[in-house]
């Protein structure tokens, strides 16, 4: 069980276990009912507890799983998404910029009143 | 082909979908009495009937929902993590795709990276049950505006437009490469640099080196997405191209890239031509001691050392009809240039260092001036493919995964998002690139139960009248305590649209007819 120490294939090996077993189901089904895709959103809440998004493309490197199908999974590092940004000018104006999720905002709109 | 032929095109193309509309959910992961459930009273304000902040916030990420729902097609529901943190100074928030997957069966291209989401539509099965798709987190402490309308008052931030925008990236408006390494994750490819190409090598991002893809990654204007949906929808969206073009010397004859400031009249095609003239002292800080020469002309001005407004002003008081601002580093694209003024009267626009060097190695007899060319689109290449916003330096987790900011009218997936966007209403050419990437949109009509409204759920150019109907349809139901209530919201509703002209008379009367036949 290689997963055990690394944190975050841990949880995407128990969650593609998972998958395997009910994606066949999962996917015969009709459309889920509001009272099922609240029961869905609840598992989500439920499992999201014990879940750490790698932060870095190495540490998402070690979430990679093969199932047998060929399918492969991998999470996505917190670096790759956005942040997006706000910062007022001299005048009052608005700009609202991103970045990703660990740098500081980058406010390239902006440029400087005073250089 | 004109534009008639472009929307038939697309929607040929948009067509043959059988999926239904996408289930997006909006997962609430907050604790009680904060974020999504503050109980801070509110105002029902710009057609959010919530009563709390924190009912107010969930409208707003439901309403986005239903937007994407509509526009997107897939069998599988879309979990979307959604949270309120206090996140940092200026920060309003953040968002991405939890799961990539390559190899499923459906994935359209081989050893490619697809968002969760995605990958789950062409699946058409859920590949990670039990896990969110999507992440997502807003600011607790920024006041956003949290009405639907777009009536954004000025100094906040529209909710709707920063959700519709954040949605857009988890959903698959994005790479999964580090631009400032070239790397793409784990080595592998995904589908949104499939149709990243630079106009300078002639080729793909997935044709690359890793070091050629940095490089390109830096080519500001040359990169651009060659998807046939996005491209056919830029033709339908993007207005023409207002280029700051240098007339004389033929040595240098040609289009330069320009930036735009906050202060002064808008550089215009009236307002902005005539010779260029180097301001004196170069950084125009002080009292220009040449004005016998500035006057009547545009004077080239360094940046550095003072203010921007305090350079036009100085160059304004000298005689200047107008003023370009040369940058002092090697960064592209030009900067935008802040500060205020209203005693400046005279347009300034900036170039960047090497353009403001090749000018002022000219001098004298330099002519330049803005153009409109119809022949050409804002914001695309001379070819009308969408630009990529590849600005040098790299900006982390902007560059590669939004259209340029020289798009105009701006569009929803630009790395800034101001005040000119309504993506209640538009969401310009977003859903033709996810389509390039594997979505099926929904080409049909927006659907009150079965009822069919006959109003587009989303056209070829991203309006989308219908999906709105579709999703405040759903608000309108959720709040309404009887059939009766839910008849006089939507009565509401229809009044508007038809005030705004979105929808004709025949569309409003079908819109009520089919709302008669739901409610409580």
């Amino acid at each position: 069980m290689k997963y055990l120490t690394r944190p975050f294939g841990f949880v995407v090996a128990l969650a593609i276990a998972f998958a395997s077993m009910v994606s066949a189901v999962q996917a015969a089904k009709p459309s889920p009912t509001a009272k099922e895709l609240k029961a869905m959103a609840n598992q989500t809440r439920e499992n999201h507890r014990f879940f750490k998004q790698p932060e870095t493309m190495v540490q998402a490197a070690a979430t990679e799983v093969r199932m047998p199908d060929g399918t492969v999974a991998m999470a996505v590092p917190t670096e790759l998404w956005n942040n997006l940004s706000v910062e007022h000018d001299a005048s009052g104006k608005l700009h609202v910029l991103e970045s990703d999720g660990t740098h500081v905002p980058v406010v390239a709109e902006k440029e400087l009143d005073h250089e | 082909m004109n534009k008639l032929a472009l929307t038939t095109a697309l929607s040929l193309a948009l067509a043959a979908t059988f999926a239904q509309a996408a289930e997006i959910v909006p997962v609430n992961f907050d604790d009680p009495g904060e974020g999504y459930n503050d109980p801070t009273p509110a105002l029902p304000v710009g057609g959010n009937p919530g009563t709390t902040i924190g009912e107010q916030r969930l409208i707003v990420a439901q309403f986005a929902a239903d937007l994407w729902g509509s526009v997107l097609q897939s069998d599988v529901p879309v979990f979307v993590g959604a949270q309120f943190n206090p996140l940092g100074a200026n920060v309003l928030g953040s968002a991405g795709a939890t799961f990539v997957f390559r190899n499923f069966p459906g994935a359209g291209v081989a050893n490619t990276w697809y968002s969760s989401a995605l990958a789950d539509a062409l699946a058409g099965e859920d590949l990670q049950p039990g896990f969110i798709d999507i992440n997502s987190q807003f600011s607790s402490d920024f006041t956003f505006y949290l009405g639907l309308d777009g009536n954004t008052p000025a100094g906040q931030v529209n909710f709707l437009d920063v959700v519709m925008h954040e949605f857009g990236h988890g959903l698959g408006f994005q790479n999964f490469e580090n631009e400032a390494a070239g790397t793409f994750l784990s080595g592998i490819p995904d589908i949104y640099s499939t149709f990243t190409f630079d106009n300078s090598t002639g080729k793909r991002w997935t044709q690359m080196t890793v070091a050629e893809r940095q490089a390109s990654a830096l080519n500001f204007g040359k990169v651009i997405f060659d998807g046939p949906s996005a491209v056919a929808g830029a033709a339908l969206t993007l207005g023409p191209r207002t280029a700051f073009r240098v007339v004389a010397p033929l040595a240098i004859a040609g289009d330069l890239e320009f930036g735009t400031a906050s202060f002064g009249p808008a550089a215009t095609p009236s307002n902005f031509a005539g010779m260029v003239v180097l301001a004196s002292p170069a950084n125009g800080c002080n009292t220009l001691d040449n004005p016998a020469a500035i006057a009547g002309n545009i004077a080239i001005i360094d940046r550095g050392t003072c203010a921007f407004a305090l350079k036009a002003a100085n160059a304004q008081a000298a005689g200047a009809s107008a003023v370009i601002i040369a940058n002092n580093t090697t960064a592209n694209p030009p900067p935008g240039l802040g500060g205020s003024d209203p005693t400046i009267a005279i347009p300034t626009v900036s170039v960047t260092q090497a353009d403001g060097a090749l000018l002022k190695g000219a001098l004298p007899g330099v002519q330049v001036g803005l153009v409109v060319d119809p022949s050409k689109l804002q914001g695309a290449d001379d070819a009308g493919r969408p630009r990529l916003f590849m600005p040098n330096p790299v900006q982390p987790g902007s560059s590669g995964s939004h259209y340029d900011s020289a798009m105009l009218p701006n569009a929803l997936m630009e790395p800034a998002i101001n005040a000119t966007l309504f993506s209640a209403f538009n969401i310009d050419i977003t859903p033709n690139l996810l389509h390039d990437t594997g979505w099926s949109l929904n080409n049909g009509n927006a659907k009150i139960g079965d009822c069919d409204t006959t109003i587009d759920v989303v056209d070829a150019a991203g309006i989308i009248v219908g999906a709105n109907v579709q999703a405040t349809s759903n608000l309108c139901l959720s709040k309404a305590s009887n059939r009766g209530s839910y008849q006089s919201c939507m009565d509401n509703y229809k009044d508007g649209l038809l005030a705004a002209g979105l929808i004709t008379g025949k569309q409003g009367g079908k819109m009520m007819s089919c709302a008669a036949k739901l409610g409580k």
